[in-house]
């Protein structure tokens, strides 16, 4: 998964994207963690998962978005995390597709609240729409996890990307008109000295050839 | 010796000299990349770590909370016949089971409909009605009203099977709007609607006050996503699932046709 190169646009909509994408995540696992049995009705009223894993899920999935949603705000491992909001946000197109191809009459629970209701009060295609739109900024991130403010490219405990990662490119550093770090935070540090040298000696040398 | 060698030795002038130092940058960059490199594992181990013990937490939370089941051993108002079960009226032939939320709005809009024609099925001995006080919206509304409201209800058991179910209708009459954060009522509130209906003595208030359900509560609340309620009020007619659009007086009717026969 390399071979895309960071472009100064490219970061800024990736980091545009990483912090919308981990926004709806923490309002949406925030809303539903105080609410746990809610969250419960939520699931089971998908009538998707046998009861006994509609609860365990109904439990588990607004502290999982919470995670996911902090992992994100962070920029820890961006591409995995990408990886991963776009399969929730794609298993959460299919709920509702599916519980609007089985004429079900449920609220979507995507922000609190959800369960069973009343019927013709169930409004899928919004739902549809908006839950595409997550798994395609998730898409993006996925493509290009390269964004600013994130702790993947901070250097603090190295280069945090679990190796899945697009080396950082430094002229799309440059043509952004960033200050490189003080040296010692930058994980990249000492290169572009070495690169002076390097060219240095490759001057001199050019008459000689 | 090496050309490399050669070059130091010569110093830094000349072609050699050149050569020497860009082995040397190649070496400190590779040495570079090696450090970089370790950085990079020991922080994908931070990672890795992190999210298994987050994962740990998350599966562990879920699975206690989906196989709690409460209290193992509450105390149970009278009427009630099992732990975390509802309360029950009448034996009629015809089983009807109500899941409500005494915070529910359209629990309140069921019992005005149905109610009284459901007492006064319990009492020709046409049904067995069980009742299921839930308590979620507690959670949702920010209040504690709802638990409230429940231990009244298995306190008012306790004064007897009319005296319950009057509480219980008299508690939807005077459902307010949904504030969150806000009670519904008070405990004095439920005491008084309690006395309206003919429950009083000091066994009614200090149950009422000292939430003496509050185990039997927490057991019917926990067995609410067991039974599969994914919305209040949720009615079953002989253990099914009654579509609330349709008409619920006439389904009796027929289910107790059906038992006659």
């Amino acid at each position: 998964m390399s071979g895309f190169r960071s472009s100064a646009p490219q970061l800024w909509i990736s980091t545009v994207l990483r912090l919308g994408l981990a926004g709806v995540l923490l309002w949406s696992g925030g809303a539903k963690v105080s609410e746990p049995r809610q969250a419960v009705m939520a699931v089971q009223a998908y009538e998707i998962l046998p009861t006994s894993v509609g609860e365990f899920v109904g439990y588990a999935l607004p502290l999982f978005e919470l995670a996911l949603g902090l992992a994100l705000l962070l920029g820890v491992a961006t591409r995995v995390s990408a990886v991963v909001a776009g399969a929730l946000m794609t298993a959460f197109v299919v709920g509702v597709a599916s519980a609007w191809a089985r004429g079900l009459s449920i609220d979507c629970g995507c922000f609190g609240g959800g369960g069973a209701v009343p019927e013709g009060e169930a409004n899928y295609l919004p739902v549809l729409l908006r839950d595409l739109s997550f798994a395609a900024m998730a898409a993006w991130l996925v493509v290009f996890p390269g964004s600013r403010w994130a702790w993947d490219r901070s250097g603090q405990a190295g280069t945090g990307d679990l190796g899945l990662y697009d080396e950082w490119d430094d002229e799309a550093e440059l043509a952004a008109g960033r200050h490189r770090r003080p040296p010692g935070e930058d994980p990249d540090h000492g290169r572009e000295d070495e690169h002076a040298r390097l060219q240095t000696i490759e001057d001199e040398e050019e008459p000689q050839l | 010796m090496t050309q490399q060698e050669k070059g130091q030795q010569k110093g830094h002038s000349g072609k050699q000299g050149k050569r020497g130092a860009r082995d040397r940058l190649a070496a400190e960059r590779a040495q570079q990349a090696k450090a970089d490199r370790r950085k990079r594992q020991t922080s994908n181990i931070v990672i890795a770590v992190a999210v298994g013990v987050i994962a740990v937490l998350i599966i562990g939370y879920a699975w206690w909370a989906a196989n709690d089941t409460g209290p193992s051993d509450a105390a149970l108002p009278a009427l009630v016949q099992e732990q975390g079960g509802g309360v029950v009226f009448g034996d009629g032939p015809v089983d009807v089971a109500l899941w409500e939320d005494f915070q529910c709005p359209a629990c309140k809009g069921f019992e005005e409909t149905n109610g009284a024609a459901l007492e006064k099925r319990v009492d020709a001995g046409e049904i067995t009605l069980t009742i299921h006080p839930l308590s979620f919206l507690d959670q949702n509304l920010g209040n504690t009203s709802s638990t409230a409201a429940a231990n009244a209800f298995g306190c008012a058991a306790d004064a007897g099977s009319q005296q319950a179910l009057d509480f219980h209708l008299t508690v939807y009459a005077n459902q307010p709007k949904e504030a969150p954060g806000q009670p519904a009522w008070s405990t004095d509130d439920l005491i008084g609607w309690g006395n309206e209906v003919g429950i009083d003595g000091s066994d009614w208030s200090t149950c009422v006050t000292d939430q003496t359900y509050a185990g039997w509560v927490e057991q019917v609340a926990a067995s609410q996503s067991g039974a599969g309620i994914t919305s209040t009020p949720t009615v079953f007619l002989n253990d099914e699932k009654f579509e609330l659009t349709g008409d619920l007086n006439a389904a009796i009717d027929e289910a107790l046709k059906a038992e006659q026969q």
